[in-house]
């Protein structure tokens, strides 16, 4: 990998990074979902300054070529982010369905009252 | 006997054209039962219809379908202590008629759950080609996993006792639940009762199952029919 090509990907990393500290300074994102996402950021960076352990972790799961490996691995990570927000999604939706029947119950109750 | 306290559960989702004329017919047909109307945040003229008209409604702030709706009701069920509920579409499919017969049956046969079926006798409107094949095919699926026969489980007029009401606000199935749920009573050892109806054309709204919808409804369905059987 070409020194010049080591410093393009970087800068982007540390744009995408500071992208999400900025989320997350402004409390648009909640560090619990922000994370697994800097992971990712954080191993890119290391794989580009050390593109080295791509060949070693090659050899070690007999895969042929390191870009093989990287997005087998990346999609595999990112299905998992992925599924987790499904987890999330769907405990929310309970969470919704849960205060909005309890809301209409208790709209009733107040009415009732006056 | 004790009488029952009894409550009529309506959903409304954009029924304005149908919702006023389902209660009054309510209320003339089925004497001695409470009646309450779900609006699923309608964007038409249901809820002012139905305040203006005196008819006693709980407004859910977002649209929750059908499931959540129906669960609405029998929190609301739970909660003022009723010991008979019944769920009766809004849109003038069901003839409240047939509250009474149910209520029979429930008494009569010691019945958990009495379900207001259009296909023991045949008669009235018995709905379009591929819906019979739809409901065919749950009926046969249910059949296969339980060894129990409902020959109409996606029918929408049904009856419950106290001790499913309680069950229901605790946890009713979501989208399309009518025939996970009978499922589900059905593992859990309860009586489900069948009776004979006559169900009408809709007078009005839209069916809440679409047509490019129907095979999403079809597998939602039977991976809950079978995820139900695999719990106990």
């Amino acid at each position: 990998m070409s020194i010049r090509l080591k410093i393009f990907l970087f800068v982007i990393w540390i744009l995408i990074f500071l992208f999400m500290m900025m989320k997350l300074k402004s409390k648009k994102a909640d560090i619990k979902y922000i994370l697994p996402w800097l992971f990712v950021d954080l191993g890119l960076m290391v794989i580009t300054v050390f593109p080295g352990i791509l060949n070693f972790f090659c050899s070690l799961f007999g895969i042929e070529t390191p870009s093989n490996m990287l997005f087998f691995f990346g999609l595999v990570f990112l299905a998992m982010i992925v599924f987790s927000i499904t987890l999330v999604l769907s405990k929310q939706n309970s969470q919704i369905r849960d205060l909005t029947q309890r809301l209409a119950l208790y709209e009733d109750k107040e009415g009732e009252k006056k | 006997m004790v009488e029952h306290k009894k409550l009529v559960i309506i959903p409304a989702f954009n029924e304005e054209e149908s919702i006023i004329g389902q209660y009054n017919e309510v209320k003339e047909k089925a004497e001695g039962y409470d009646i309450l109307v779900i609006n699923d945040c309608s964007k038409d003229m249901t809820h002012r219809l139905c305040v203006d008209n005196h008819v006693k409604v709980l407004d859910l702030a977002v649209n929750l379908g059908i499931g959540g709706a129906m669960q609405t009701g029998y929190r609301y069920a739970l909660l003022n202590g009723y010991d008979v509920a019944v769920q009766i579409d809004g849109d003038g499919q069901h003839d409240p008629a047939y509250i009474n017969k149910m209520y029979d049956a429930l008494v009569s046969d010691g019945a958990d759950m009495v379900i207001g079926s259009r296909f023991i006798d045949k008669e009235g409107y018995q709905s379009t080609f591929l819906r019979r094949l739809g409901i065919g095919y749950f009926s046969a699926i249910i059949r296969l996993l339980t060894g129990h026969t409902v020959t109409d489980p996606t029918s929408g007029l049904r009856m419950v006792r106290r001790k499913l009401i309680e069950e229901f606000a605790s946890d009713y199935p979501q989208d399309y639940p009518e025939p996970e749920s009978a499922v589900r009573l059905l593992q859990h050892g309860n009586k489900v009762v069948e009776v004979s109806v006559r169900m009408r054309r809709r007078s009005g709204g839209r069916s809440s199952i679409h047509p490019v919808a129907s095979v999403y409804y079809m597998t939602k369905v039977t991976i809950a029919i079978i995820l139900e059987r695999m719990r106990k």
